[in-house]
């Protein structure tokens, strides 16, 4: 599905030049269900914004399905995140006007769905992550893991074919960190290609591939079982 | 608001309403500002330009002179002045002097339709007539007969009690609940210098002015008061207005000028020589107005000058009065112009200082939701998505503030035209005024939204 080549991220800081990320080259298949581990600054959430295009590589080509998006028009850009991405931050990013239907419609209103379709999906999704009875509460008055799972449920509004969930369960105490996964591990389940950062081991074995970054590059890559993955 | 976008901007807005209030109230002042000074601006320039294009202001006045107004004058010596009469004969002086282009005459007239009211309002005086006569007679018989009541001299005009009822059952009798019309004694070239034209009927022949029927054009609005309900006014053409100065036949509907001149109705002047001694009595005491246009302003103060040297020699210093109306609206004009070029250069101070600052909060508050812009990318939402949203708040803004604005303006405006003595409603120029300004305030806003348009979404959801 996704094709990296020798991404480079340089970070121009006037006195300093930061590299961030150094020469990563990998591949994301279909359904795959990826932890990208590290230390502290290796470059794990770079990594991540550039995979969501949240941000442009310095040098290397990002191929998505195999066509360079890179150069794309910000509004094609725009319509991958929208249509094809789910992101999921360590602090929620929901908005605090908004009730939880409405943080979970939001994306699909930039989709084009209408209104009344909106509400049942996002009334479906909210239902499904187990937060019936929380439809129409500001997300200051939820918790730190009902918030991260009305972020889940926007994630997946507009059925994504990719979840990016950078340190999803940071911010989070450890037995609703797993509940987290639960739902994550679910949505892999229905086909969705997952890569997660985490800094929690036991939360990467539950991922078919880690992906082990230090001083922004690419240290190791291998499945669940230890083996190296090659490809 | 269907959209989420839509609510989280409404729902900031209702949260921060001290400062969304602020914002609009700045709004609402620079656009009151500039739509009440823009708008004076405007009218004053339209009124100059229709006040020099304007015929009255193209033309020499001469009349009698009177120092009935005049303080410093004794009261013998105002008797005195009021030796001269002019009459059409005056209206010679034109041929000496070839820049007048037409010469009329214009007197002030009235008259005093006969209905229901007039007539028991007559009624009630000719029995208080009989009753001062018979006591008078009872009293001494050898002294001369007392004088009747003031006002009564000439009795009533025409008498037409006795007729009264077929009158009224008359097809061709326009009857009037009117107490009285003004309108003008005319010669033939008022209607040339004016440019009026007549939308029914005709103007008056040759033969009307030295005939002795009486013969009246109306004005547009005056014809559509006389004539019934739902009909046109031309059917008012041929018939006769039943007036205590007698029946008067319509012979012409002016068209609409929207002016003054319609509201009133015009009638042939006729020379003393022509006419009744009656008349010429009471023209004197009007105090005839010979009036020369000149169709090149430039000539007007040269032919002023001309006609004063013609009628002094006529009729001898301080006999008549020679003004050139022009110089006093040339005056008005200065100062009307002088007073809203300033008021204008205020307000539209006033608007740069309201746009600096309603651009300038706009700029603060989209500053804060930098970290929404940065999620709202993240989610879906294009550069040109956020650049309106950003819009639409401030069109919000700015429109409910120009509303408010333009509701401060249009009392404002009213004062200051009364001030300046200024004609028609100059409510359309404040609202057009009011659209123009929340133009420009809105293309101020635009300048700082655009610092948005390179922003990755990375960097905008790292602020806070
Ligand atoms: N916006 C930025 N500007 C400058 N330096 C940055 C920026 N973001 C990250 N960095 C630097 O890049 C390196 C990688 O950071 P990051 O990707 O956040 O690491 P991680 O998520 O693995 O902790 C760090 O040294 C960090 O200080
Ligand atoms: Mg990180």
């Amino acid at each position: 599905m996704i094709q990296l080549e020798n991404i480079s991220k340089i970070y121009d800081l006037q006195e300093v030049k930061i590299t961030a990320l150094d020469n990563v080259s990998f591949n994301i298949d279909r359904g795959e269900y990826i932890a990208i581990m590290g230390p502290s600054g290796s470059g794990k959430s770079t990594m991540m914004q550039i995979l969501g295009i949240l941000d442009n590589a310095t040098n290397g080509v990002y191929k998505l399905e195999g066509y360079d998006i890179t150069t794309l028009p910000d509004k094609e850009q725009a319509r991958i995140r929208n249509k094809h991405f789910g992101f999921i931050f360590q602090s929620f990013n929901l908005f605090p006007e908004l009730s939880a239907v409405e943080n979970v419609m939001l994306p699909m209103q930039y989709a084009g769905v209408p209104v009344k379709k909106r509400k049942e999906r996002a009334i479906y999704l909210l239902n499904e992550v187990g937060l019936d009875h929380r439809m129409n509460h500001l997300p200051t008055m939820l918790s730190g893991g009902e918030q991260q799972r009305v972020a889940i449920a926007r994630a997946l509004s507009n059925e994504p074919d990719l979840i990016l969930a950078d340190e999803p369960t940071g911010n989070l105490p450890t037995e609703k960190g797993d509940e987290i996964m639960d739902i994550l591990e679910k949505v892999n389940n229905n086909g969705v290609t997952i890569v997660m950062v985490t800094h929690n081991p036991n939360q990467g074995k539950r991922a078919k591939r880690i992906i082990n970054l230090r001083d922004g590059r690419l240290e190791s890559s291998i499945t669940a079982t230890g083996a190296a993955y090659a490809k | 608001m269907r959209n989420e976008s839509g609510k989280i901007m409404l729902r900031r807005f209702i949260d921060r309403l001290t400062e969304s209030g602020l914002l609009i109230l700045t709004v609402a002042l620079g656009v009151g500002a500039f739509a009440a000074g823009g708008a004076l601006f405007i009218n004053v320039q339209q009124q100059s330009i229709e006040m020099l294009n304007s015929p009255a202001y193209q033309e020499i006045v001469v009349s009698t002179r009177t120092d009935t107004e005049n303080m410093d004058v004794p009261v013998e010596a105002k008797a005195l002045n009021e030796n001269a009469i002019l009459t059409q004969a005056d209206l010679d002086a034109a041929d000496l002097i070839p820049s007048i282009e037409y010469s009329y005459i214009l007197n002030n007239s009235r008259i005093h339709p006969i209905n229901e009211d007039s007539l028991a309002e007559e009624a009630e005086k000719s029995a208080m007539r009989e009753q001062f006569q018979a006591s008078n007679k009872a009293s001494e018989d050898t002294e001369a007969p007392g004088e009747p009541p003031e006002g009564d001299k000439q009795g009533f005009g025409l008498d037409v009690t006795d007729e009264w009822d077929s009158l009224q059952a008359s097809d061709d009798i326009i009857i009037s609940q009117e107490d009285e019309y003004s309108g003008y004694e005319i010669t033939s070239e008022f209607f040339s210098a004016t440019k009026l034209a007549v939308s029914a009927g005709s103007l008056f022949s040759m033969s009307d002015y030295t005939d002795t029927a009486s013969v009246i054009i109306l004005g547009d609005t005056m014809a559509q008061n006389l004539a019934t309900e739902g009909e046109s006014t031309d059917t008012l053409i041929g018939k006769r207005l039943l007036t205590r100065e007698g029946y008067q036949t319509i012979v012409g509907i002016l068209e609409p000028t929207g002016d003054t001149y319609d509201a009133l109705y015009y009638e042939p002047y006729r020379d003393s020589a022509n006419s009744a001694g009656f008349t010429g009595i009471r023209r004197m005491s009007m105090n005839s107005e010979l009036r020369f246009s000149v169709s090149d302003v430039e000539k007007l103060d040269s032919v002023a000058a001309l006609l004063d040297d013609w009628f002094i020699n006529q009729f001898g210093e301080d006999q008549v009065n020679v003004s050139n109306p022009r110089i006093e609206a040339e005056q008005t004009i200065a100062r009307n112009n002088g007073i809203s070029l300033l008021l204008f250069i205020l307000s539209l101070a006033g608007l740069f200082i309201a746009s600096v600052n309603v651009a300038h909060m706009m700029l603060s508050r989209t500053m804060r939701m930098k970290k929404h812009v940065g999620i709202l990318m993240a989610l879906g939402a294009t550069r040109k998505n956020i650049n309106r949203l950003f819009a639409s708040e401030s069109l919000v803004v700015i429109a409910l503030g120009s509303i408010a604005g333009a509701l401060i303006a249009i009392p404002l405006n009213i004062q200051m035209k009364n001030t300046l003595e200024l004609q028609g409603s100059a409510t359309p120029l404040v609202i057009i005024s009011a659209l123009v300004s929340a133009l420009i305030i809105f293309t101020f806003t635009q300048i700082p939204i655009r610092r948005f348009d390179s922003i990755k979404p990375a960097d905008a959801m790292r602020s806070n």
